[in-house]
């Protein structure tokens, strides 16, 4: 589904990825873990195409296509969905009326027919349930005055709407109690599929005890250092980062 | 009227004191001498000013030439047959409850009606109401004049000839919106109209009041309007002022009102259409207590420029003002906010807050904004400001991260910036209709903008 060969990219003048490589198939969740200012966040906001990162070398495919080549908006019509680390105000806009130009505009580019209002709101409501959030969070303007839980599950709301291939979590566990973790990786799980992947950049390993990845990849200074299965990230709770960065060195 | 037709006006003394010489003869035994005197007094006044030009402070950022040399003439008598075509109805469509049409200022009863006006509102046609109604305006409109001089408002009060006249009676609360629509139709040449409406809310009454100005047509024309609202005491009124006129058009309006005491007033300034477009808000509290709630909206495409000048006087103590004005400027548009509060020595515990917030959508829109404080008493409670922006790069990637292309997020951004002002509009129908300018105006700026 997606495959990063040798990505270096740079943002304001300075290289933040030194060469990452990274293949993930279909049905497949990895973790990306690492110190803080390791790039994690880097490499999840490139591959949504955030505008103020330059690539500089490297290539990343997407189902066989160009992702790089490829405008934020259209990556989303293509099932590339980014949930924030800092999700973005929106003010004087609400949700719903957010989330159904986003859906139509995705479901536009599939050919499919445009859902109307009513028949969107029936399945945002449904949608809303599984998130635990009050049904007035609809018709409120997106993310204003959300609390930082709020806002995160309001990106996995997004998230549960749009239906992506490829859903890159950036951080969405932090500064989460337990009910809100436990419903962000319910979210997550719910939609797994063969035919889905996810990448969950995260710093710590208490999500994963929810969401169990298949690989573990470890990115220090712009690089991965060190991949694995589930027991590398009960490692690295365990021994931090430290033995890592030295063993990365020795080799 | 004489078989002569009416004299042209420019944007010239000579020509329009001219004019007045004609339209006074014209009048002459037709109306009430108290209107004969107030005509006389206002051209008096308008002959001790000079029309302002970009020197005047007032008019820094404005200027009036693209319409200086214009010659525009006044109606006094509609053709009926012509101006009942499809286009015209379409446009007016069918009155949604009690409403007064003006059509090149003057009457036109093929489009009014006061069927199913509550009670005992007075809601009648100035040109036929001199006799009966002079009163209210005479008392009415006397006090208002010494708020400022304005030499619009004294043109429009020399040319005074028709326009609506609303009278809500004491401790009447009227449900249905009463509604007033101006348009000008310039088929064949440039016309001047001089809309003048007079709404007194009576003592504890309370009403929703919408005004209209539109126009059809390729042919410049002039609109100068002059609305007065006084509120009396514990009086409630919310007004719509809804501008659309066409791109050829030159729209200079002045609204002045009164607030009495405890009485509250919420207005709401809408401008979509004109190509230059001047605003006076005047708002009065002349006695204690007293609210105000002043909105605005501006949207200026290609050409336009939209100029709003607003004064808030606390005149006497406890009064609260607040004020609002948004505006959109897409590609070579202009627009102006000059917003002046005076607390005066004697207006203690004023409370008001006034704020001007302007989205550019282009790199070649300018706005000059200026929000004035001036205060004389010492215990108030006052915050102004005023804030220039674009669109924000982050929350335009965000919703392109979710599927929208850039014009969409564009879009649905500046919709964003605009529905704090749509948001507070009580009248249902009314925003509804803004939604639908919003969204088709927003089209053509954003287009725009992807060239």
């Amino acid at each position: 589904m997606l495959e990063i060969r040798d990505l270096h990219v740079k943002v304001e003048g300075k290289e933040i990825l030194t060469g990452i490589d990274l293949k993930v198939n279909a049905g497949e969740t990895h973790a990306i873990m690492g110190p803080n200012g390791s790039g994690k966040s880097t490499l999840a906001r490139v591959l949504a195409g955030h505008p103020s990162y330059e690539v500089t070398k490297g290539e990343v495919l997407y189902n066989g296509k160009n992702l790089l080549e490829l405008a934020p908006e259209m990556r989303a019509r293509e099932g590339v969905f980014l949930a924030f680390q800092y999700p973005t105000d929106i003010p004087g806009v609400s949700n719903v009326y957010f989330l159904k130009s986003a859906l139509n505009a995705i479901r536009a580019h599939k050919g499919l027919e445009e859902m109307d209002a009513l028949e969107f709101l029936d399945f945002i409501k449904e949608k809303i349930k599984t998130v635990e959030m009050d049904e007035s969070f609809i018709n409120r303007p997106v993310n204003e005055g959300f609390s930082g839980g709020e806002k995160k599950k309001n990106e996995i709301l997004q998230m549960a709407v749009l239906e992506p291939r490829l859903s890159i979590l950036d951080e969405t566990d932090s500064g989460l109690d337990i009910d809100a973790l436990r419903i962000v990786a319910a979210g997550v799980s719910q939609l797994k599929s063969p035919e889905r992947s996810v990448i969950l950049v995260t710093h710590y390993q208490r999500l994963l005890h929810y969401i169990v990845p298949d690989f573990v990849h470890v990115l220090m200074g712009g690089r991965i250092v060190k991949s694995g299965g589930k027991d590398l990230a009960l490692q690295l709770e365990a021994q931090g980062y430290d033995w890592v960065k030295e063993g990365a060195h020795r080799k | 009227m004489k078989t002569k037709t009416a004299p042209e006006i420019f944007l010239e003394k000579e020509k329009c004191l001219a004019a007045y010489e004609w339209f006074k003869k014209a009048e002459a035994g037709k109306s009430p001498s108290w209107l004969a005197s107030y005509r006389d007094e206002a051209i008096a006044r308008f002959r001790d000013q000079s029309f302002p030009t970009v020197h005047d402070e007032a008019w820094k950022y404005t200027s009036l030439e693209p319409f200086a040399k214009l010659a525009f003439r006044p109606v006094y008598r509609n053709d009926s047959g012509r101006i009942n075509s499809h286009a015209v109805k379409n446009l007016l469509g069918k009155a949604p409850g009690p409403r007064l049409v003006f059509i090149n200022g003057l009457y036109a009863p093929l489009f009014s009606s006061t069927a199913g006006l509550e009670g005992n509102i007075k809601m009648v046609h100035l040109g036929a109401s001199w006799n009966s109604e002079g009163r209210l305006a005479e008392r009415s409109w006397f006090p208002q004049e010494n708020v400022r001089l304005e030499i619009f408002a004294d043109l429009n009060s020399a040319f005074l000839n028709d326009g609506m006249m609303l009278q809500l009676p004491e401790n009447f609360l009227v449900k249905t919106p009463l509604e007033c629509v101006y348009l000008t139709l310039p088929e064949n040449q440039k016309l001047v109209s001089y809309p003048r409406n007079l709404i007194v809310a009576e003592p504890g009454s309370s009403a929703v009041v919408v005004e209209r100005y539109l126009g059809l047509g390729g042919n410049p024309y002039f609109t100068n309007a002059v609305t007065d609202y006084v509120i009396r005491e514990g009086a409630s009124v919310e007004a719509y002022r809804l501008q659309k006129e066409t791109r050829q058009a030159c729209h200079i309006s002045s609204t002045r009102v009164s607030v009495g005491r405890q009485s509250r007033f919420v207005f709401f300034n809408m401008d979509f259409g004109g190509r230059l477009v001047r605003n006076h808000l005047s708002v009065v509290f002349s006695e204690e207590g007293g609210e105000c709630d002043l909105n605005g909206l501006y949207l200026a495409g290609e050409g336009q420029h939209i100029d709003n000048h607003t004064v808030i006087d606390h005149l006497k103590p406890k009064g609260t003002s607040r004020q609002l004005y948004k505006g959109i400027l897409g590609s070579r548009s202009r627009a102006v906010f000059s917003g002046k509060i005076f607390v005066r020595q004697d207006a203690q515990k004023t409370d008001a807050a006034q704020k001007n917030k302007n989205l550019l959508l282009s790199s070649d829109a300018r706005v000059d904004t200026r929000p004035q404080l001036e205060i004389l008493a010492d215990d108030v409670k006052c915050a102004h400001g005023a804030a220039v922006g674009q669109l924000n790069e982050d929350e335009i990637f965000y919703l392109r991260s979710r599927g929208l292309g850039v014009k969409e997020a564009k879009k649905v951004l500046t919709y964003g910036f605009a529905h704090e002002i749509v948001d507070k509009v009580g009248l249902g129908a009314v925003k509804e209709e803004l939604e639908h300018w919003l969204e088709d105006r927003l089209e053509s700026v954003a287009h725009k903008e992807e060239k």
